[in-house]
């Protein structure tokens, strides 16, 4: 038997069925809890975004007009949510989590370097970009989304999306030779 | 197109991401093709573009999953909401309840049944090698005193109330510590260790003990 679609299961949400909710849930939390955890680096802070995401599916799916994907449109409130998150971050100047993000990067990073393969430099290398070059790397590189549909979560019109995209590689390159990881490029 | 050469340079150099990932339309995917055989060098640029992908893969699948306090989060709130009654349950609601299964209930049950099935194996795995590490979750009333007491995973019927479950989890002094994963939620039971025999009684126990549970498995064991 074909699984139901994504948008089967919202029209079934939109009539008050929890348990197309948790199907729904099921497909899709833990992808949107990585997009979340990589903008906000902070696994409660993600938890909750994901728990907002659903909430707001069962609340307001008669607001999913299928002009996208389900999970495009999953991905847009998640990255709504984020960013609110981070702007909350910023306001707070006391914040904990940020602080221990500041102490972890200062921990003497270039012996830490030196005796890491370079796989694991470049992971390190994507943890670093901004926030912004970081979803749109993972937008495209992990949740697959054509221009167009990363346009839509991002709220940009395509040729930004690629030229966001262009300068996160970029300087993902500079981190990389920074790191002892040159390729190349550009 | 451009027929600039440098600005169409830098618009195939711009595509190549969408096209390492098969997600670019055709008319981009034959613009890319062409000149990723007129010019050889654009191939280096494939590989690192290959190279980042492959990496922004492997560090989001290391990020794990959240917690089952996301699900219970969710749950809570579709408690404090709930929807008008679709037609398929106002119509059950005039046949009764509880008397025999009808067959919308047994649909639903079914269909969530199939759910669980399908990563239930999974879920039992990695619910029990964290059986001995920190929980992800606690209920609010959990006490230290309950820390040495039994775990199992139960299923809950799809269709159960917040509110009976936390009734039933109280009824059998019982504390969500874990889940749900795949409908699981591990639990911790009582306040002391069993034995693998009166495991075995609790797990029958809890079993019968209300149309509520669907699934009862035993975790570990002294």
């Amino acid at each position: 038997m074909a699984a139901e679609s994504d948008d089967d299961l919202l029209a079934r949400v939109r009539a008050g069925d929890r348990l197309a909710l948790q199907t729904l849930y099921g497909r899709h939390h833990v992808k949107i809890y990585r997009f979340a955890l990589r903008l906000l680096h902070e696994e409660t802070a993600a938890e909750d975004v994901v728990s907002e995401v659903f909430i707001d599916v069962w609340r307001g799916a008669a607001r999913f007009e299928g002009r996208s994907e389900a999970s495009t449109w999953l991905l847009a409130m998640a990255r709504n949510k984020a960013f609110s998150a981070l702007r909350r971050r910023k306001e707070d100047p006391l914040d904990e989590e940020a602080a221990a993000e500041i102490v972890d990067e200062g921990d003497d990073p270039e012996v830490a370097m030196q005796k890491k393969t370079k796989s694991e430099r470049l992971r390190d290398c994507l943890a670093r970009l901004s926030p912004e070059h970081r979803e749109v790397i993972d937008l495209v590189y992990y949740h697959d989304k054509s221009i167009e549909e990363t346009a839509r979560i991002v709220g940009a019109p395509e040729g930004t999306v690629k030229t966001r995209m262009f300068h996160a590689r970029k300087r993902l390159a500079e981190l990389a030779k920074a790191a002892g990881v040159d390729r190349g490029w550009p | 197109m451009t027929t600039d050469p440098k600005a169409e340079a830098e618009a195939i150099e711009a595509l190549l991401p969408w096209y390492a990932t098969g997600t670019l339309d055709a008319a981009n995917v034959r613009r890319v093709e062409e000149a990723l055989a007129r010019r050889p060098e654009l191939q280096a640029s494939l590989a690192v573009v290959r190279e980042d992908r492959d990496e922004t893969i492997a560090l989001n699948q290391s990020l794990g999953a959240p917690s089952g306090r996301a699900w219970l989060n969710v749950l809570a709130a579709v408690e404090a909401a709930p929807r008008r009654p679709t037609l398929k349950a106002r119509l059950a609601s005039l046949v009764g309840v509880g008397v025999a299964p009808r067959p919308a209930r047994l649909a639903w049950i079914g269909a969530a049944a199939a759910l669980v099935i399908a990563v239930e194996g999974a879920t039992i795995v990695s619910l029990t090698t964290v059986a001995n590490g920190p929980a992800s979750y606690q209920t609010a009333s959990e006490s230290p005193a309950h820390a040495a007491g039994a775990e199992a995973l139960v299923a809950f019927a799809p269709d159960a109330r917040l509110s009976e479950i936390g009734a039933w989890l109280q009824d059998h002094h019982a504390t969500i510590v874990d889940g749900p994963r795949g409908g699981l939620y591990r639990l911790r039971i009582g306040d002391k260790p069993l034995t693998k025999a009166e495991m075995s009684a609790l797990v029958a126990n809890l079993a019968a003990s209300s149309p509520l549970v669907r699934t009862v498995l035993p975790v570990g064991g002294p």
